[in-house]
């Protein structure tokens, strides 16, 4: 953690809205990409960033500066995320519209261009049958590009665990993409 | 090298942004037509996750930055409201111990039911099985299954024992009971009954005229 976190996190500890403000700003946007990657949804995920950040403001002056602050966030963002899940997947059945690759097949483009709502249901379709957990490694490992040892940290779990969910995730998500592109190729 | 080890390598490709291929696995390409396109199928594929990969779009962040300051306003400012309404544990607390007492109740209930049940058929059975030319006894008068007929010096049961001395507690199990016996005047006939069905020790009765 850079010296001018410290200091601005030590000003909202001792409740300086402005102060924490400051880190709203500043951290929005990697929670905003966390909560998206785990929810597939835009709306959703601002619900969550903004619950997330009361949470934070609530409980700043329990946080230990001995861990990043971004892990501390993440840990609190990703528990949002799988509250809002399940709040939400009680009240409605969740449709997954597959994603046509299609134009981006043909296209010469190097690089694939999707907006959030197809890279939302791209995620949504490539974790489907995912476990929770597995879901959860893939997106920080794979996703969010953090290391191992943060995402043990976050997830509370041990180095084998993540190493051996990761395993099985990658294997699951390798096979929906060589689905998916199987299936484009026949309708190219 | 051998192809299963190549293609490993060539796995990591896709989900490890920067990972490359080592000069070895780059030789094997050359020579092994397979590998090459196993190869060239996982380049394609991480196309899609190095999009993935991106971070998505935020729209309008300081709209989301004052949303959030503003809701952290409210909760500063209604903070019993917060705690007793937005605290999703206690909720899930709560609800989770509503559950469990309902199956408790319906464990507890369920027992009690079966054994005035199972008690109840073994004096039915008896009591239909007992001459009815005996005065005293007259155990088919004792048995009436409806509990709405109307007779006069209704009997109310206070109290209802098991062999077990367990007392039957439960107003609407008494109620069944009630359904059964009504005749006030065969008091003692009916302990008698209840005694040779080996079903009930007891049953206490008041006149609630």
């Amino acid at each position: 953690m850079r010296f001018d976190d410290e200091k601005i996190i030590e000003k909202a500890q001792s409740g300086d809205k402005k102060s924490f403000g400051i880190l709203v700003k500043k951290y929005q946007q990697l929670a905003f990409n966390l909560a998206f990657r785990i929810l597939c949804n835009e709306d959703d995920a601002r619900d969550v960033v903004q619950e997330s950040f009361v949470k934070i403001w609530k409980n700043i002056k329990n946080y230990n500066p001995g861990i990043k602050f971004t892990t501390w966030m993440y840990k609190i963002v990703t528990n949002t995320s799988i509250d809002h899940q399940r709040a939400e997947s009680k009240k409605k059945a969740v449709c997954i519209d597959n994603i046509d690759l299609t134009n981006h097949l043909e296209s010469d483009n190097p690089e694939f261009i999707f907006d959030n709502r197809e890279t939302g249901q791209l995620i949504k379709q490539v974790t489907e049958t995912l476990s929770d957990k597995q879901r959860l490694v893939f997106v920080l490992r794979d996703l969010q590009g953090k290391s191992p040892d943060e995402v043990c940290e976050i997830l509370n779990l041990s180095l084998t665990t993540i190493k051996s969910n990761l395993y099985h995730a990658r294997k699951s998500v390798k096979e929906k993409l060589q689905m998916i592109f199987s299936y484009e190729r026949r309708n190219v | 090298m051998k192809c299963e080890t190549v293609k490993k390598k060539i796995d990591q490709l896709i989900f490890e942004e920067s990972s490359t291929l080592i000069e070895e696995v780059r030789k094997h390409l050359e020579i092994c037509e397979q590998c090459e396109a196993y190869h060239q199928r996982c380049n394609e594929m991480r196309k899609v996750t190095s999009m993935l990969q991106k971070s998505p779009i935020l729209a309008d962040p300081e709209k989301l930055t004052e949303d959030i300051l503003l809701a952290i306003e409210n909760a500063d400012q209604n903070p019993a409201i917060n705690q007793l309404y937005s605290s999703e544990k206690v909720i899930r607390l709560i609800t989770k111990a509503l559950a469990a007492a309902s199956v408790i109740l319906v464990i507890v209930f369920g027992i009690e039911q079966y054994q005035v049940v199972n008690s109840v058929s073994k004096l039915e059975t008896y009591s239909s099985a007992v001459s009815t030319e005996n005065p005293y006894v007259s155990l088919k008068k004792l048995v009436i299954y409806n509990a709405g007929t109307n007779i006069s010096g209704e009997t109310k049961i206070d109290e209802i024992t098991f062999l077990n001395q367990k007392k039957i507690s439960t107003q609407i199990m008494q109620a069944r009971i009630s359904s059964i016996i009504t005749d006030r005047e065969n008091d003692e006939n009916i302990n008698r009954l209840l005694a040779a069905t080996g079903s009930f020790y007891r049953i206490n009765m008041k006149n609630s005229h």
